[in-house]
């Protein structure tokens, strides 16, 4: 593979050798490439880190709009009785309290449409974009071979690419409900846990994919961000576990077909 | 080495951003000092006129959860718009509040408390008895609610 990197224009024809599966093959070894057990574990666990940590941040961000000022109450309204007639209405306990400050605060982040988006644009281009050059500077030798521009490679480069960090933003989804969940001292039920599970190992995955993309742009917290806020909105679609599953797995396949395809159809080469 | 380096930095915003957050909800800054709100005292006629053929009194009752900052905080219950023709030693209403495991009542239509507060979470229960001896006149009565708190 290394003897194939960066290889001039004149050896062309030994590059057509190559099938398309082994081309295929050759753009993710690219991605895999000087893999660090250790390093690769530090990004995890540092991503994981950044998901908690924003967790207080957004937190904060919504105490300090006084978001939180409206009535958190379970029992909706004033129950009215002939004394004897009825049981008497039980004290709301906290638990409850904060499972519905969770519900409200996911609610509220969703409301408040104009930082979402904004967050969600200025996070994109720091972050996706930064990733997508990245990979296309592995692939720059390649241009000067397939005859594609340079811009083209970035753009279709950009497309899968775009579409894994999609798939990749679920994972916060799930990971920072769970974090909700498991600050509040909830039960976290089957379905949720299979959710969050599915994400972790797709998580793996990605990070293992992008491995050395991300650890050079240097700005995934932002990732996280729009991660959070695109898993936000998913969340407020009302899919079920499995749904949520399809809607992720679709869009990683959509990702790596096209990647696929765009090597297959010479969109991309190496 | 720039992904670990990455990575540690990461680690350590973590820390440092929990840390943070922590302290920062615990002491409840940001959060409101101040509750109100207006609850009306539906079908009280209907209630009342039950309650009289029984010799009961009627009960309105209903939780208050907000986020609140902690620290002493001072809750004032008023009845407002109750019409009521009673005997002078004849209470027309008796307003309880229930915070926590506290419980503090007022033999009238207001009640005034102040108490100390840890959480940032205020859970009370709201409870008022209204005396069916007396006389209630047609109308909505309605409760008006203010909690404030002082750091």
């Amino acid at each position: 593979m290394n003897a194939e990197q960066g290889t001039p224009a004149r050896h062309k024809p030994m590059k057509n050798k190559m099938s398309k599966w082994a081309r295929i093959r050759t753009l993710y070894s690219l991605a895999f490439s000087d893999p660090s057990a250790l390093e690769f574990m530090a990004i995890v666990v540092g991503v994981l880190a950044s998901v908690i940590g924003l967790f207080f941040i957004l937190t904060r961000f919504a105490y300090s709009a006084g978001l939180y000022a409206s009535p958190l109450a379970p029992y909706g309204g004033v129950k009215g009785y002939v004394a004897g007639f009825n049981k008497p209405l039980p004290m709301p306990s906290e638990a409850e309290i904060r499972e519905n400050a969770i519900n409200s605060f996911l609610q509220i982040l969703l409301e408040s449409k104009l930082i979402v988006w904004l967050l969600f644009i200025v996070s994109f281009f720091i972050t996706v974009y930064p990733i997508a050059k990245r990979l296309q500077d592995t692939m720059l030798p390649a241009t000067s071979i397939s005859g594609k521009s340079l811009s083209t490679v970035v753009w279709i480069g950009l497309i899968p690419i775009v579409l894994l960090s999609l798939g990749y933003a679920f994972l916060f989804l799930s990971m920072t409900a769970a974090i909700y969940k498991s600050y509040f001292n909830s039960n976290i039920d089957r379905s949720f846990a299979l959710v969050t599970c599915g994400y972790v190992l797709y998580m793996i995955a990605t990070a293992v994919l992008f491995y050395d993309a991300i650890a050079s742009t240097g700005r995934p917290d932002l990732g996280i961000v729009l991660g959070f806020l695109v898993g936000l909105g998913i969340d407020r679609l009302s899919l079920s576990a499995l749904g949520l599953i399809g809607v992720c797995s679709g869009i990683i396949l959509a990702g790596l077909v096209f990647l696929g395809l765009a090597i297959h159809m010479r969109w991309i080469s190496l | 080495m720039r992904a670990r380096a990455f990575a540690i930095l990461v680690a350590i915003l973590f820390v440092i951003g929990s840390f943070a957050g922590t302290l920062t909800i615990r002491s409840g800054y940001g959060l409101p000092s101040r509750f109100h709100a207006t609850y009306n005292l539906e079908a009280l006629d209907i209630l009342a006129g039950v309650g009289k053929e029984l010799g009961k009194p009627v009960v309105y009752e209903w939780p208050i959860t907000t986020l609140l900052r902690p620290g002493e905080t001072y809750i004032n219950i008023t009845l407002l718009r109750f019409n009521v023709e009673c005997s002078k030693s004849t209470s027309p209403a008796v307003i309880t509040v229930y915070v926590g495991e506290k419980q503090f009542t007022s033999n009238g239509t207001s009640l005034s408390v102040s108490i100390k507060r840890d959480s940032i979470f205020f859970i009370a229960k709201i409870r008022i008895l209204i005396n069916t001896n007396c006389t209630i006149l047609p109308g909505t009565p309605s409760v008006y609610v203010e909690i404030t708190s002082q750091t």
